[in-house]
């Protein structure tokens, strides 16, 4: 009889202690991760794992704005947003301690002009902005160029845009020669008319999100289409006659995993950024949703058929031609007035 | 107690009064400065203020932001703004009066039922307004799309090339915004014209009246409230409204709605969105005003 009751008292104590460890919450894009990772992660590190989730950074910035800093304890979103977070003291540094898997970051991906020495973030997972194509119906032999979308005598009949100022002006402005983060009024106002003009064609089935314009692809409504990387992965997967590519040059973007300045729990959102950068997470992570993964220790784990894949990792040639998009400051109003022309005529 | 007042045969005075009034108004009044007048105080206050370089608000109040509501900016004056909200109000009128339109003989035709399919006629015409609006218009696209009957007959009978889809056009966003708005209309006409007094219309006619002057003073003078509601229900919410034209309608050109969502959104330029949406608020109910001076000329005819 006291045996079993202090058998039980130990239960009981050892489920206190389980329970002791308060959550740890993580706002991110939804169907950005493995649902098995939660499990997984209180298992190996004792805090249970809760998953909120956004649909546009707007959103999740809107929301931390208003006060929402001491509801998640890690943030996932997209590199360009970290300086306005940063600025706006949304997020705070990082217990670099805590986070020994920090050695496993791809290089490339660590230090970013956005957060020098990464005293903020590391890197979830990156891709890229490209164009979406229906190989039978391009002209034969041709590589893939953004001219099947800008300039009127080689345009496709029918193409969609994205519906997303900064990376649509930049490839603008890319194709004008210029960076996609230009401050140079004149520079942006031409890539707003060149926008003016392409979005003027009837052969522009308009704007559309990039699930959207992929969709359309794939419906045989459109040709071609603007789309993400990690959209287009899949829509191959589904019909072999599509291909994807960032065309003369496109945007890079890396998504990053911050702490938020009131996070209930800090300790467990360093736990679950090192949880994160772990070899075999991080594999595991990309190999569900195909997006590339910034840690360079994971890529022996990656599936094979995307370690190959040049749509997930662009090939040495091709990183050359992409940018990042950086936070524009006082100068955001530049780019907004010019997609609000575009929008207007 | 001196009381100098009697009402309903009680005796009571000023404070009394007071009380019991303020009794009655008060939930009503601290509903209405909850919901609306301290919203609105607050979007007035962040609509002068100026975003900081990251999107902080500025708290230093200038005109700034209404100059750049009518189109100065960092390209000197563009009409890109006023084109905006041109298009909007042109869109929101164009809709209003299709929706009143068709609302109108529709709510005819079910007064004119029996009683029990009256009420079966109504719930049918309510019953899209209880799905979400993005579901409905999503449903559009579906029913609109490239592999849908009525985009393969349009290609069949070479209205349409092959592969091609019904949207997005002007026809497919006015079709959603019709879609959307015509409960709206058809529900305050119905209530109006349900309760009609047909002996006036018989006066009318005994009157030899003819049909333009039956119908002027014998029906329209009855159900002007209502039309007037109807209005109103439709013009305001479709003057805002952008779900349908991006889903629709391509998303090739915004709508005040796009343009207050880019300041709140991309932009990170909340004073402004603040000034676009009161402008909106000043635009709304300057019609309002318009359309209630109409209507109590309307109805002492």
């Amino acid at each position: 009889m006291f045996r079993r009751l202090a058998l039980l008292t130990v239960a009981f104590a050892s489920l206190c202690a389980a329970a002791d460890k308060t959550p740890v919450t993580v706002y991110m894009y939804s169907e950005y991760i493995d649902p098995a990772i939660p499990a997984e992660f209180e298992k190996a590190t004792g805090y249970p794992l809760r998953i909120e989730v956004y649909e546009a950074a707007e959103d999740m910035l809107a929301k931390l704005r208003a006060g929402a800093v001491n509801q998640y304890d890690v943030v996932v979103t997209t590199d360009a947003y970290v300086t306005q977070m940063i600025k706006l003291k949304l997020v705070k540094p990082l217990d670099q301690a805590k986070i020994p898997n920090r050695k496993n970051v791809d290089p490339q991906f660590a230090n970013p002009s956005f957060d020098r020495d990464n005293k903020f973030s590391y890197p979830y997972q990156w891709g890229t902005v490209g164009l979406i194509y229906d190989t039978t119906k391009v002209p034969a032999g041709m590589a893939p160029t953004w001219k099947w979308l800008f300039d009127a005598k080689s345009q496709l009949n029918q193409f969609v845009l994205m519906d997303e100022a900064r990376p649509m002006l930049g490839i603008g402005l890319k194709l004008g020669g210029a960076s996609m983060n230009s401050r140079d009024p004149k520079q942006v106002k031409a890539a707003a008319d060149l926008l003016i003009a392409v979005k003027g064609s009837p052969k522009c089935l308009g704007f559309d999100g990039g699930v959207g314009g992929k969709n359309k692809v794939l419906a045989g409504q459109a040709i071609a289409a603007v789309c993400y990387n990690g959209d287009a992965v899949r829509a191959v997967l589904e019909k072999k006659e599509l291909a994807y590519s960032t065309c003369e040059g496109s945007n890079i973007w890396v998504d990053v995993m911050l702490v938020t300045s009131q996070a209930p729990n800090s300790d467990g959102a360093n736990a679950f950024i090192n949880y994160v950068l772990d070899a075999q997470v991080a594999a595991k992570i990309s190999n569900f949703n195909h997006y590339a993964t910034p840690v360079a220790a994971a890529m022996p784990f990656i599936a094979a058929d995307d370690k190959t894949n040049r749509v997930i990792y662009p090939d040495a040639a091709t990183m050359k031609t992409l940018e990042y998009l950086e936070d524009l400051d006082k100068d955001t109003r530049l780019h907004a007035e010019a997609w609000t022309a575009v929008k207007s005529h | 107690m001196k009381s100098t007042l009697v009402i309903d045969g009680k005796p009571t005075n000023r404070l009394r009064l007071w009380l019991s009034g303020l009794g009655l108004v008060g939930a009503g009044l601290l509903w209405l400065s909850c919901f609306l007048i301290g919203p609105l105080l607050a979007l007035s206050l962040l609509a002068f203020a100026s975003r900081g370089d990251y999107g902080d608000i500025i708290w230093q109040f200038n005109l700034e932001n209404v100059w750049r509501m009518v189109g100065f900016g960092t390209f000197g004056w563009v009409p890109d703004n006023l084109l905006i909200i041109g298009r909007s109000v042109v869109l929101a009128t164009i809709t209003t009066s299709l929706c009143l339109a068709l609302g109108f003989p529709l709510a005819f035709w079910i007064a004119d039922r029996d009683r029990r399919w009256r009420v079966l006629l109504i719930a049918i015409v309510m019953v899209p307004a209880c799905v979400n609006l993005v579901i409905r218009t999503y449903a559009w696209q579906l029913i609109l799309g490239n592999h849908a009957p009525p985009a393969v007959f349009a290609q069949w009978a070479g209205f349409i090339p092959a592969d091609a889809a019904l949207y997005p056009g002007q026809a497919a966003v006015y079709l959603g915004m019709i879609s959307a708005m015509l409960p709206f209309a058809v529900l305050p006409l119905y209530t109006s014209v349900e309760r009609l007094d047909w002996s006036v219309v018989e006066a009318a006619r005994d009157l030899y009246g003819g049909p333009w002057r039956t119908f002027r003073h014998g029906i329209l003078a009855q159900v002007t409230p209502g039309l007037i509601a109807a209005t109103i229900l439709t013009l305001i919410p479709s003057l805002g409204m952008f779900v349908v034209s991006d889903l629709l309608g391509g998303a090739k050109y915004m709508l005040v709605g796009n343009l207050i969502q880019q300041q709140f959104g991309a932009a990170a330029d909340w004073p402004f969105g603040a000034m676009l949406g009161l402008g909106l608020v000043v635009a709304s109910l300057v019609s309002l005003l318009i359309l209630l001076r109409w209507g109590s000329r309307e109805g002492r005819i």
